[in-house]
């Protein structure tokens, strides 16, 4: 029998429910959503305005100081305080607005309403995103309409390398509203899953420190046990890979290292969209009944834990790594364990509120002791053969080396720069005048290696000398590599390779290996080629520095400045052609030590030259050969410091020891 | 109508209810009593939509209520500690349950309002234990539920408002056949309100009775015989308990209040009276004979 009252009234539809959710909350939170809109509207146009209106328009290079202005003013207060403020905001509503289902008795207030689960988080999940996007999004709104009331152009190139730009056409906003909307969402993952406020936050923000860390250093300890993987040449400091589940990391570097990645959007916008996905899924499943226990859903407490450990048994690993004066192994085991075991006895502590469930628990340590020595010995035995890959020979397009020693000092190529003054002020001069000059990168030149078979020739033998050296390889912190080879493959990718040139292993290894370098370093195109000192012109050099040292051959020592005059600089520059075409020096192994050196570098160096070079019209074959032609100004960017002994250079020193003659060092 | 077959929920290793099997008509008035951590609470969450059973089924008008708004809409659970948002006032409640409960009925809810003597715009946190709950009993009214779940909900309102409350309910009862469950374990609170009664423990319902039906099935007696008769002579009742002191004999029998007195007048009696019994007397006098240890039951 049912009720004569209530039978023609039926709740509201889905739709209807998720739209009054999403007004309710709305309502609820005004006052949070009111001060922070408060907080952008002051941070974006009302400082913008207070910056700008100090500029008066008599004022030479009025607009040129507005743009600047404009786009500074910008990058300061979005980098320091709007994605700091956005990312707080996001982890503070993402709490805050789920926090219901982490106490009993608002559980049964909102579960007890007649709407669907799936209503309840979708008109709570969109009212918080309103709150925390919408502000942003206004306050860069009204800072465009500043941009264009002032004329300042979108983005602003400046000398060199340096870009800025923080309008709305960039992408900037859109990658910022992704990460904040990355944040929120990941936070509400963790509050669904969590039984208290408190195991949420502390899940998130370990998840957040700890995975950037742990990635980091797990690089740098495969780095030190595999020889010749280099994984931070040519990958940064940080990746996306220490970003992946750190939407907070990934957000706080989002505007400065992934802005132009388009794999970083790519990831961030799939991530979004998959914990989303997830949090809607759990929180149907979920029951009311774990609010105020420790967790809705065990997965992520074990994963947490597993990975705070992870980080804690590699950060620990390093510095009693860096404590040992030998036996490197033992030391950074010892420290893994002792870092991982306690950092999983205190998470068990937190999380269970004791340490009641601790012996129980230790199945979960001895799980995770085990994965990580699976990792170790696995990258100890060359990870699947990554310290034997070699890439295919039809695969490399190019191959770049980079050898010890080298004839001036470790020359690794160079870039050529076109220098063209600024539309609004053509008189000042110089490559570091950002308001004055415009740059733009011409063409790079590497040191490369045209016979790509003699690099892998090379990279096999260095290969057996490590093989035969230390395997299984063992953990090492002072590995340094000065021998890098670096393959450019067909399919657009690169492999980085790094060894040791002393490395241990049989004479007639090390003799291999000390031969091919020898054949890459006679060639031209490595030798000669990527020495920018073949395509200077000759009044280019502005000054020199000079170190004198005092040799058998060579009394006293000091520093000294020169400005040359028009033949010195003639002289110099051909004497240091001369030295560096016509070197004599040779990679060979010692008989005693075992070791491959350098012949020709093994005495003493007389003079450390540097010189001051200048942007310059060429006039010289080679570098107008290399451009395509061009007449315009140029800048070479690349290494003009020289090591110089009296072997090697001898016309370079005869000359320096000329000019010395009667010179005094400079205070 | 309330039908709950084998329903079960479990809490981790814990099963707060096993196998319950029960029927709640409409327009009744249920009470469902027992100790604490019997399952009372746990079974008025699953019947508001809160809980999801772990096994059998429930079910309010033919639906089960988890994950069923049209359910829950003619269902309203006053929990022993009611919810309130934070700075929250009792005009504050109506934009809340207003907007998502479709019988809400404003009016009643502005009468209710000044039934209970509470300021409108005082932050409902910062009430009393009672009058907290008099602001959710205005609130659950004014939804016009047709199933009132209520928990404890006697505790700490004072005797006036007791009594008005138990007015209210069965008003809203006779006038339009509202079902209440109320979940006590303060037999004396649901005797003169309650017409049917659920024993709980631990997770099973022991005893589901008719209150009316029960109270008129067992009868109190005080006799005084010269000598007292052994018990067995007494012929045609059911003897629940018996305690002798001397001549009188205090007696607690199944049967008609007749039977009773005529299975005593066959032992001549010098003087003989049948003693009204509380609900709470019944309720030992059946679980006694049932076999169970009734102290330990009703805490």
């Amino acid at each position: 029998m049912t009720s004569t009252t209530s039978s023609v009234k039926l709740p509201l539809p889905g739709p209807q429910a998720v739209a009054q959710l999403y007004r309710w909350t709305l309502g609820q939170n005004k006052g949070l959503a009111l001060l922070y809109a408060a907080l952008w509207l002051i941070l974006s146009p009302l400082v913008l305005l207070l910056s700008l209106s100090g500029v008066s328009e008599t004022q030479r290079n009025y607009q040129e100081q507005i743009n600047e202005i404009f786009h500074s003013c910008m990058l300061t207060a979005y980098t320091f305080a709007g994605v700091p403020l956005l990312l707080l905001l996001a982890f503070v509503l993402g709490l805050l607005l789920f926090s219901f289902q982490q106490k009993r008795r608002s559980v049964d207030l909102f579960h007890a309403l007649p709407v669907t689960r799936s209503a309840l988080f979708l008109g709570r999940y969109l009212a918080g995103l309103t709150i925390l996007l919408v502000p942003p999004t206004a306050a860069s709104l009204l800072a465009e309409a500043v941009r264009l009331a002032y004329g300042v152009p979108a983005a602003l190139e400046r000398s060199y390398s340096s870009y800025l730009s923080m309008s709305l056409q960039d992408g900037y906003l859109p990658l910022i509203l992704l990460m904040a909307t990355a944040a929120y969402t990941c936070t509400v993952f963790f509050s669904v899953c969590s039984g208290t406020v408190f195991d949420a936050a502390a899940s998130l923000v370990v998840v957040s420190v700890t995975w950037p860390l742990a990635t980091v250093l797990s690089r740098t300890a495969a780095g030190m046990i595999l020889p010749g993987v280099d994984l931070f040449s040519g990958f940064g400091l940080v990746t996306l890979f220490d970003t992946l589940l750190s939407p907070f990391f990934g957000g706080l570097l989002a505007t400065t290292l992934f802005r132009a990645d388009p794999a970083f959007c790519i990831w961030w916008a799939f991530f979004t969209a998959a914990v989303f996905a997830a949090s809607l899924l759990l929180y149907r499943r979920r029951k009311s009944e774990s609010a105020e226990s420790q967790f809705a859903f065990p997965v992520p407490k074990a994963a947490v834990r597993f990975l705070a450990s992870f980080a804690a048994a590699l950060c620990m690993g390093m510095i009693f790594l860096y404590l040992s004066n030998g036996n490197y192994t033992v030391y950074f085991l010892t420290g893994a364990l002792i870092g991982s075991l306690c950092t999983h006895i205190i998470a068990e502590g937190v999380y269970s509120r004791g340490f009641k469930g601790l012996w129980k628990s230790l199945r979960f340590y001895g799980l995770f002791a085990a994965v990580f020595a699976a990792c170790y010995v696995s990258v100890s035995f060359g990870f699947f053969g990554v310290d034997t890959y070699l890439p295919a020979a039809e695969n490399i397009a190019r191959v770049e080396v980079d050898l010890p020693y080298r004839s001036n000092n470790n020359n690794t190529g160079f870039t050529v720069f076109s220098i063209t003054p600024a539309p609004q002020d053509g008189a000042a001069d110089g490559p570091s005048s950002a308001a004055a000059m415009e740059s733009q990168s011409l063409t790079s030149v590497q040191p490369v290696v045209e016979d790509a078979a003699l690099v892998r020739e090379l990279h096999e033998a260095l290969i057996a000398l490590e093989r035969e050296g230390h395997y299984p390889y063992q953990i090492d912190p002072y590995r340094s590599n000065d021998i890098t080879l670096r393959y450019y493959l067909e399919d657009g990718s690169i492999v980085y390779r790094g060894y040791e040139s002393d490395g241990r292993g049989t004479l007639e290894t090390r003799e291999k290996v000390a031969g091919l370098m020898n054949e890459i370093l006679q060639r031209d195109e490595f030798r000669l080629k990527p020495d920018p000192i073949f395509y200077l012109d000759a009044d280019a050099i502005l000054s020199i520095g000079v170190q004198s040292f005092s040799t058998s051959s060579n009394q006293g020592g000091g520093y000294y400045d020169f400005t040359l005059t028009e033949a010195q600089q003639e002289r110099l520059l051909a004497a240091l052609q001369s030295d560096v075409r016509n070197h004599s020096g040779s990679y060979a192994v010692d008989g005693e030590s075992g070791r491959i050196w350098f012949q020709g570098n093994n005495e003493e160096w007389s003079y450390g030259l540097s010189l001051s070079v200048m942007p310059f019209v060429p006039d010289n074959e080679a570098l107008l050969e290399l451009t395509g032609g061009y007449r315009g100004r140029v800048g070479l960017a690349g290494n003009f410091n020289y090591d110089l002994s009296e072997s090697l250079f001898p016309e370079t020193t005869a000359l320096l020891g000329e000019l010395l003659e009667d010179a005094e060092p400079a205070a | 109508m309330i039908t709950m077959n084998g329903l079960t929920k479990r809490f981790g290793q814990v099963e707060a209810l096993q196998q319950i099997s029960c029927r709640i008509e409409t327009g009744s008035i249920y009470g469902l009593v027992g100790s604490n951590g019997a399952g009372k609470s746990t079974l008025l969450r699953i019947l508001a939509g809160v809980y999801r059973p772990d096994g059998g089924s429930v079910e309010v008008d033919g639906l089960p209520p988890f994950e069923r708004p049209e359910v829950k809409g003619r269902t309203f659970f006053v929990p022993d500690f009611p919810y309130f948002l934070p700075h929250a006032t009792l005009d504050d409640c109506v934009s809340l349950y207003g907007r998502f409960y479709p019988n809400w009925d404003q009016k009643r809810f502005e009468q209710l309002c000044g039934m209970f003597p509470l300021p409108r715009k005082g932050k409902i946190a910062q009430f009393s234990k009672g009058m907290q709950r008099q602001a959710a009993l205005i609130t659950a009214l004014a939804t016009r539920p047709d199933y009132l779940l209520l928990d404890e909900v006697f505790d700490g309102l004072d005797p006036v408002m007791r009594q008005l409350l138990k007015r209210l309910l069965s008003e809203e009862v006779a006038g339009r056949e509202m079902t209440v469950l109320i979940a006590s374990h303060n037999l004396r609170e649901l005797e003169d309100l309650c017409d049917h009664v659920g024993l709980l423990h631990r997770g099973g319902i022991l005893f589901d009775r008719d209150l009316d039906e029960l109270k008129l099935g067992i009868h109190k007696v005080q006799a005084v015989f010269k000598p007292v008769p052994e018990l067995t002579a007494f012929e045609g009742i059911e003897i629940l308990s018996a305690t002798v002191r001397g001549s009188l004999l205090n007696l607690v029998a199944r049967g008609t209040r007749q039977q009773v007195l005529d299975a005593l007048d066959a032992q001549n009696p010098v003087f003989r009276e049948v003693l009204p019994l509380t609900l709470e007397e019944v309720f030992i006098s059946e679980m006694e004979a049932a076999g169970y240890d009734i102290d330990n039951i009703l805490g």
